[in-house]
């Protein structure tokens, strides 16, 4: 029915970009559009179960459909590419601000998965902690733990709340955790 | 959240990289691919909505590449008009439809139950669409057939599906499709925009395995809403509590402009046509839709497979501009079984309807066969349906 589709038109329309920043966050670019794509597959056919708000089941099942999807190696190279593009070092030109974006990036990028997965939901998508809980299937109480370790684990990457040296003259954490848990 | 707690989480919300900023749109033609796909796969639990669009190909499992191509997104056969009066502007006689539709229920309660474990249904899905082009516009020709397989003692259920291409409808059709440079992707009016499909020609192949295997599904039929097996057999046989128990799937603002009667004249299609109920409820059927407001009757009928039959239609305006279209649904006024359900299009003025003659079949599904058996499928598929995050 057109109204019906009208109504799937508008829940893509206000939830397929963070779906797709999602998968991008968790896998990177180069599998995240097919990703977005079964996700939004999925969403039309259980359309009538979709809950309020909509967008940490979507994500639930972005993240359901990256971890079955059948080409793990091409999802860690996918992701490691995209968390090298976050690692870039600050450039010395650069304004603060900017600097600063890049080094929050960078130690985001040091993070393991689950920390980074918190982090992002949250930060990026708003998410509070019991929606982050639906998307990822643990209690609201774990995830209030893990999102705590994850801020202090990225305070203690960002180097907070010591005194901040110029942006230059810090060392870019290396992309060596990616991946593992932390 | 302390402090620093704070500074580290507005920090990083800052830093969020601006090609991953939820707010950016979506590239248009990502979109209505992503839309089109999505749409084009079977509902679980309420399966697709009859209307003079829809999405016709289920496809699990297919890759994006082949997706686009799958939302067959499309609508009837063959532009020959169905009804034998000769008549292109979809002529319908307004005749005794509830005299009509009560003998059909008298024939249908002496009809058997099923005999066999099994309830084994094919049907022939077809549609039309438009390609979206200004000048010369062609209409384009998909569709799919199926075979639906109902264990009834345990109530398991699940259908296999095979793909009908997608190819430019008749001569003149494939005529102006090889003016516009024979286009391998072609865009179409979609609802919500334009689509992209693939042209693609129909596999002959009858040893080819299925398109698609759905994973059994605990509510695999729709009556407006969908119902399990239990449900269906537990259906009232009283006209009136039968009508009752569809309006339960009845939503005011889902069915949009439509009311309650042409919503029940559509929702209860396919009691008529192939769901494996007792025949007390398709009696009950019948008898509700002698009831129903707008009716009429059209004799010696022919379906999208060429067969004959009688119509019952209803007239309906889809949305505000979609256009005039008339449901019909069909069967053989002898035995009361049902053959197929068609939306036809009635004035070309509307949105959905623009580009095609009236008295067109714009969507068809004729139920090629019905078998009650004690003989079961070869074998029951085993995939699981994936599950939303939030329920793992």
């Amino acid at each position: 029915m057109a109204e019906e589709a009208e109504r799937f038109t508008a829940l893509y329309d206000a939830c397929r970009q963070h779906v797709w920043a999602y998968a991008v966050s968790r896998a990177g670019r180069q599998v995240a559009d097919e990703a977005v794509s079964e996700t939004f597959v999925i969403a039309w056919r259980r359309f009538a179960d979709i809950p309020e708000p909509p967008l940490p089941w979507l994500l639930g099942v972005a993240r359901n459909v990256l971890r079955d999807s059948a080409c793990a190696q091409a999802r860690r190279e996918s992701l490691a590419a995209e968390l090298q593009d976050w690692a870039e070092p600050p450039k010395p030109d650069l304004a603060d601000e900017v600097a600063d974006r890049n080094l929050a990036l960078c130690a985001l990028a040091s993070l393991g998965e689950d920390d980074r997965e918190a982090l992002v939901l949250t930060a990026w998508h708003g998410l509070r902690a019991h929606e982050a809980a639906k998307v990822v299937g643990c209690s609201a109480t774990t995830m209030r733990v893990r999102l705590h370790r994850a801020r202090k684990r990225l305070a203690q990457a960002l180097d907070i709340p010591r005194q901040v040296p110029p942006a230059a003259a810090r060392v870019p954490i290396a992309v060596t955790a990616i991946g593992e848990e932390a | 959240m302390n402090k620093m707690d704070r500074d580290v989480m507005g920090l990083l919300a800052a830093a969020q990289p601006t090609h991953l900023d939820p707010g950016l749109p979506v590239d248009e033609i990502t979109r209505s691919t992503e839309l089109a796909h999505a749409m084009a796969q079977p509902r679980r639990r309420e399966s697709l909505p009859r209307t003079a669009w829809r999405f016709a190909r289920p496809s699990w499992g297919l890759g994006l590449a082949g997706a686009a191509a799958a939302a067959a997104l499309v609508v009837a056969t063959t532009a020959t008009h169905p009804s034998g009066d000769g008549d292109p502007g979809v002529s319908a006689r307004a005749s005794d439809a509830s005299r009509l539709l009560l003998a059909a229920a008298e024939q249908a309660s002496q009809q058997p139950d099923l005999s066999g474990r099994y309830w084994k249904v094919e049907t022939l899905e077809r549609h039309l669409t438009t390609a979206a082009m200004e000048k010369d516009p062609y209409t384009i020709k998909g569709g799919s057939r199926k075979t639906q397989w109902t264990d009834t003692e345990t109530g398991r259920s699940f259908f296999t599906g095979y793909d009908l291409g997608l190819t430019p409808t008749g001569p003149a059709d494939v005529a102006a499709w090889k003016r516009a440079g024979s286009p391998k992707r072609i865009t179409i009016w979609a609802p919500f925009g334009k689509a992209n499909l693939r042209m693609r020609a129909p596999d002959h192949d009858t040893n080819r395995g299925p398109d698609i295997t759905t994973p059994e599904d605990d509510k695999p039929y729709y009556i407006g809403r969908a119902v399990s097996l239990e449900e269906l057999r537990s259906l009232p046989s009283d006209p009136q509590r039968l009508k009752a128990e569809l309006l339960k799937g009845y939503d005011r603002e889902a069915a949009q402009g439509q009311s309650k009667d042409e919503w029940l004249f559509s929702a209860s299609q396919r009691l008529i046509l192939d769901l494996p109920v007792t025949p007390e409820v398709r009696a009950a059927t019948f008898r509700m839709l002698s009831g129903l407001k707008g009716l009429t009757v059209i004799d010696h009928v022919k379906d999208a497979q060429g067969r004959p039959g009688t119509a019952v239609a209803l007239r309906r305006t889809i949305g505000k501009d979609g256009g005039l279209i008339e449901d019909r649904l069909i069967f053989d006024e002898s035995t009361s079984e049902g053959l197929a359900w068609e939306t036809v299009v009635v004035k070309a003025d509307g949105k959905w309807t623009k580009g095609f003659k009236p008295g067109t079949i714009r969507n068809s599904l004729a139920v090629v066969r019905t078998v009650s058996t004690d003989q079961g499928p070869e074998k029951w598929p085993t995939e699981e349906l994936p599950v939303g995050g939030a329920e793992r």
